[in-house]
């Protein structure tokens, strides 16, 4: 299996992110422009120092076809390698791979990789395809229905214990309320009965098994190992494997729906790596939604199909414990600044391989598991899933 | 929590590949693209066949005749759908082997199985348009 991350020799060496906030009343480039701020102060380095960039397309700015002009161009970003991904929330681990890439064929040598998004305050997304004549006019409510759909169809075939997600739930919680990044209504302890007991939104999906939506922003700086060294910077992490899929089971018409990408691209990661999930330290997984990382855990390997309840009941996955899973609260409890969310998890990753976490740092971790997700096609699961695993430098 | 204006149900803009099927749900019809080297149906209706890659795509109409896959009831409503919660939402396997979703109607929340025999319905959503559903097949 070619792993063309196998040597080290790419470096993440910051991070710096932004306060997420509920109707922020901010521009998606004033948020970029914070971020961009606190990595560069974090690594020391000035605009001119970056000659790569790429980025997600928000919502709040997805009618701009020159997004990654204007955005390189208010940040006072000359490049020679420009990129933005649009695969949703997988595109910003998507990104991690594409930078390593462009620099190791000499396109760039220090990329500035960006999320930023301000939903709450504007947006300007116009999806079709199928969306507006075959998903809209049904009255499902949104991703939250189709993971609706999901969570039934799962419940059929395996055995799903709610108390389980709420356990989950909680263990995020407790990250968020110790996370001075996430929104600050969420920053409240709460219990598995507050899950149990908490709104139905579409059967069995309750509200607290959904992200919140919010604007905020966050960046990483990557480079060569050899430049980071020159540097002298104080962290580095090495993205070792990366395995990306779209559109999954895309020729069935008939798809299990409990299945995803991530039953390719878990062991794909895990094999390029030449690691086991036992050797993972903490797994920082996309969690739009609590069964998304319930599917993850099994379809990745860390248990087996149907098996998720168990493990998560019987898995210390707290900061101290076997796999501590979102530290920060992911963003179901520091919230969903829209695709900007994609990127908040590496963040998290970075800051708890830098023994930067403070209240919430897992003891001593040299690798990390940090995934994507991006769209949900008609009648399907997700369409994109992509697996990065980083390890301490 | 206060109740929701309610808004118009969004209505498709049918496209030029996707015309011929809105012509045909108007007149109580409903046709699946069918790909003949493949001897297969797909759904939604795209441009290519996703079977062969192929653009030999032919409408044929179907029953609607298939069964429940999955199910969700719906308890914050959708845009449109202010004021109809709670409703329940399909995810339905035709016996031409394509999967749709859509509104099931004339059900009881606790009579909704996964595996019930189900077949397709009309709504109006205005003077023009109509839109497809389900309902129980008894």
């Amino acid at each position: 299996m070619i792993n063309p991350l196998a040597n080290k020799d790419i470096a993440i060496i910051g991070y710096g992110e932004v306060k997420n906030v509920r109707r922020s009343g901010r521009t998606t480039y004033d948020v970029a422009a914070e971020a961009t701020s606190n990595v560069l102060e974090y690594t020391g380095l000035g605009t001119k120092d970056i000659d790569g960039m790429a980025t997600v397309l928000p919502s709040s700015e997805a009618g701009n076809n020159f997004w990654s002009n204007y955005l390189g161009d208010h940040l006072g970003l000359q490049t020679s390698w420009t990129q933005t991904t649009d695969i949703g929330g997988a595109s910003m681990p998507g990104n991690v791979a594409r930078a390593a890439a462009a620099i190791q064929s000499g396109y760039c040598e220090t990329v500035l990789s960006i999320a930023a998004a301000t939903p709450t305050t504007r947006r300007a997304d116009d999806q079709r395809s199928y969306r507006s004549e075959f998903r809209n006019p049904t009255g499902i409510q949104g991703p939250p229905g189709a993971f609706g759909l999901i969570m039934h169809r799962y419940m059929h075939q395996y055995d799903l214990k709610f108390e389980a997600l709420g356990k989950l739930a909680v263990a995020q919680r407790n990250g968020a309320v110790v996370n001075e990044y996430a929104v600050e209504g969420l920053r409240k302890p709460m219990t598995v009965d507050d899950y149990l007991n908490a709104r139905m939104v579409s059967t069995p999906l309750r509200l607290l098994d959904s992200v919140m939506p919010c604007d905020g922003a966050n960046a990483i700086i990557i480079t060569t190992t050899e430049r980071a060294k020159k540097l002298g910077v104080k962290n580095m992490a090495h993205p070792i494997a990366y395995s990306e899929l779209t559109n999954f089971n895309v020729h069935e018409q008939l798809p299990d729906i409990t299945e995803t990408g991530f039953s390719i691209a878990g062991p794909h990661a895990l094999g390029k790596a030449g690691m086991s999930p036992d050797d993972i330290d903490m797994f920082h997984p996309y969690d739009d939604f609590l069964i998304a990382e319930m599917l993850q855990l099994e379809q990745i390997g860390f248990c087996g199909r149907g098996e998720g309840s168990e493990y998560l009941l019987s898995t210390d996955i707290s900061p101290t414990g076997k796999l501590p899973i979102n530290t920060g609260g992911g963003q179901i409890s520091a919230g969903q600044p829209g695709l900007a969310g994609g990127q908040m998890n590496i963040i998290e990753a970075l800051r708890q391989l830098f023994n930067e976490a403070t209240d919430r740092q897992v003891p001593n971790p040299s690798t990390a598991m940090c995934t994507g997700i991006g769209v949900i096609p008609y009648v399907r699961n997700w369409g994109s899933s992509a697996v990065l695993i980083l390890e301490r430098g | 929590m206060a109740e929701r204006e309610k808004r118009p149900r969004p209505a498709p803009t049918p496209t030029n590949i996707t015309q011929p099927f809105w012509d045909a749900v108007n007149d109580h019809k409903f046709l699946l693209q069918y790909d003949p080297e493949a001897d297969k149906y797909q759904f939604y209706p795209r441009g290519i066949s996703v079977h062969t890659g192929k653009r030999n795509l032919e409408w044929r109409e179907v029953t609607g005749k298939g069964t429940v896959y999955s199910y969700t009831e719906t308890v914050i409503p959708a845009r449109g759908f202010e004021g109809e919660e709670p409703y329940l939402i399909v995810a339905v396997d035709l016996e031409e082997g394509v999967r749709l979703m859509s509104l099931l109607h004339n059900s009881a929340t606790e009579d909704v199985k996964i595996g019930m025999a189900v077949k397709l319905c009309w709504d109006k959503l205005d003077e023009e348009f109509e839109y497809f559903a389900f309902e129980p097949d008894r």
